[in-house]
């Protein structure tokens, strides 16, 4: 019987992604809803599913907190950037930045993720502002690509592109997570050495979701520059780009493929509304939204029904027995 | 010269101690990683700056005033944002510590450049250009009186852990809290009251670093970064190490900038922790 709801669950999923996905196919299409500025707003909350997708496999399956996450985005928006003014394909210079991030993540991966829990996060908070440092020291200023690439700009074909790697970071991600390397995951997360006890290694998939992980972030990445046509390697590899897809994941649900896609369209549009209403002040509401989501939802927004009902019952319970505190 | 280098290294390396001694306090009681720490240090620097700015307060008299006003947000921050962690199971309590003060961050910082706006800012007393010289070494007045400041503060700290009853229950709770709370120690105001120790040290070392660098709404994540790194080099929850560590870092620092040149100074800094964290995870300074 389970099996038979699962299944249907399953494929209202699938039906409900497709009918989102068409939807977006067709958006650019209407003439009216094609312009720029609904176009650049979705592209911004594609780069924020993308990144928080990537952010939420490491974080919410793996369990292990990455707090350098821009440096694995940076460093993809950075030699895509450089491989166009070399005179690369666009396509194959995205890739490559994905590629070349993944490389990267393999590179501080295999050491770093030998450290636990809080040391793993500030190892990899501390090598990425190390990059960023050094980055910037490296290239000052503006990266920009040449002129002739602005000849050819189409913001629909970009759209389109970004629309493409949204879907294949979910489905990469929906397959892995549904698969034995996510139930190993799973089991890493909840306790490591229970794991490790009934035949997993946990340095193999750690290491193999870490390199995915940055893998997406770089593509991320690429597709970012390439959109924008210019980068400040400063800016790209800047903590925001690790704390936003972070906060994003968690608003939403880590360890859920819909939490991070979920928190990535409220925490843009969000952003949106209110840095044109309040200006700055708009940090300072995602600060407390975020918050409010950590201490009262636990699980994020996607699970709201089920933190609503566990508020309630622990009411009823609490009334009815007038127990001494737990602190 | 190279003297004046070391010199100098030790001089930073002293703010660096500071900073992470609250952190670390924090740390080895609640097993809470406060990233938001940096914030309150630029906050205790802003108070010191306007208690200078608008009422000539010396910077060295406003320490004690800094350190109060620290002492009663940390016990706010405490009520509001730490004490509801606790009705998490206990392996999620330090991760969403690290996710609720990191949302601090974002609300600490912006609230205080709306209020104060960007701009940099530094406290310069009439003696804050006074350097004594000895032996060739060139020794400015303030970062020794703060040298002088910082030390008072640490015996102060150090007598208060170990001489006073409730110095002994915190660090009771920090060694095991259930058995200590078996014992009729108040694990919550034990707690409440790390915290607001915690947060003074922050303004101290806030107050310090506004007399000897300057203070902008967004410098506090540079601060949070060495204090990780101290604290990481001294092992985490260790507050005795602390100090060794942060001259450490400082003297490090310093040479590199000598041989390197300034632009990397946080990158020597940031690898040498990552080298310590790979190959000592434990700390350097610990049995």
């Amino acid at each position: 019987m389970s099996n038979i709801k699962e299944i249907i669950a399953k494929s209202k999923m699938f039906v409900v992604g497709g009918i989102v996905v068409l939807i977006l196919v067709l958006l650019p299409l209407v003439e009216n809803i094609g312009n720029n500025y609904i176009l650049t707003l979705l592209f911004t909350v594609f780069i924020f599913v993308i990144l928080s997708q990537s952010w939420n496999l490491m974080g919410g399956y793996a369990g292990q907190f990455n707090l350098g996450l821009a440096a694995y985005f940076g460093s993809g928006a950075l030699s895509c950037s450089l491989l166009i003014s070399v005179g690369l394909s666009s396509y194959v210079a995205i890739l490559a930045g994905g590629l070349l991030a993944a490389a990267l993540g393999c590179i501080v991966g295999i050491p770093t993720l030998r450290l636990h829990g809080i040391y793993f996060a500030i190892g990899t908070l501390a090598i990425a502002e190390a990059l960023r440092i050094t980055v910037a020291n490296i290239f000052p200023g503006w990266s920009l690509v040449p002129s002739t690439y602005w000849e050819t700009y189409s913001i629909i074909e970009r759209y389109y592109i970004c629309l493409a790697l949204v879907v294949i970071t979910i489905i990469i991600v929906y397959s892995m997570v549904n698969s034995q390397v996510g139930l190993a995951l799973k089991a890493i997360r909840d306790d490591e050495d229970a794991a490790k006890a009934t035949g997993i290694n946990p340095a193999k998939y750690k290491i193999l979701v870490f390199i995915i992980s940055s893998f997406l972030a770089g593509l991320a990445g690429g597709v970012f520059c390439y959109f924008r046509g210019s980068i400040s390697p400063y800016h790209q590899f800047s903590v925001d780009w690790t704390f936003g897809p972070l906060m994003a994941a968690c608003i939403g649900g880590l360890g859920t493929i819909t939490g991070p896609i979920l928190g990535s369209i409220i925490f843009v549009l969000l952003q949106e509304l209110l840095s044109q209403t309040v200006g700055k002040a708009y940090f300072i509401v995602t600060g407390v939204l975020f918050i409010l989501v950590i201490l009262f939802l636990p699980g994020g927004l996607v699970r709201s029904r089920e933190s609503l009902r566990r508020f309630l019952a622990g009411l009823i319970s609490r009334k009815s027995e007038s127990n001494t505190s737990l602190f | 010269m190279v003297a004046q280098v070391i010199v100098y290294g030790i001089i930073i390396g002293v703010i660096y101690g500071l900073v992470a001694t609250g952190l670390s306090l924090l740390f080895g009681v609640m097993r809470y990683m406060n990233i938001a720490h940096g914030s309150f240090l630029i906050i205790g620097g802003y108070i010191s700056y306007w208690l200078f700015t608008l009422w000539h307060m010396d910077p060295f008299v406003s320490i004690p005033v800094v350190m109060l006003a620290m002492f009663l947000l940390g016990l706010i921050v405490y009520r509001v944002l730490l004490s509801p962690l606790g009705k998490f199971p206990e392996g999620q309590r330090l991760g969403n510590s690290m996710l609720i003060t990191f949302g601090l961050i974002l609300v600490l910082d912006n609230v205080m450049c709306l209020l104060w706006t960007s701009d940099v800012r530094a406290v310069t007393t009439s003696y804050s250009k006074v350097v004594l010289e000895l032996l060739g070494v060139r020794l400015p007045l303030i970062s020794l009186a703060v040298i002088g400041i910082t030390l008072i503060v640490i015996i102060a700290l150090h007598l208060f852990l170990n001489r006073t009853y409730f110095g002994k229950s915190i660090r009771a709770t920090a060694q095991n809290w259930e058995a200590a709370s078996l014992l009729g120690i108040n694990i919550d105001r034990t707690y409440l009251v790390a915290c607001g120790v915690s947060m003074a040290l922050a303004g101290a070392a806030g107050a310090a670093v506004a007399l000897m660098y300057s203070i902008t709404p967004y410098s506090g994540l540079q601060w949070l970064l060495r204090a990780l790194v101290v604290l990481v080099l001294a092992g985490l929850g260790s507050i005795r190490g602390v100090f060794l560590a942060g001259v450490l870092l400082g003297v490090t620092e310093q040479v590199s900038v000598f041989f390197i040149g300034g632009e990397y100074r946080a990158v020597v800094g940031l690898g040498i922790f990552v080298l310590i964290l790979l190959l000592k995870p434990q700390g350097l300074f610990r049995q």
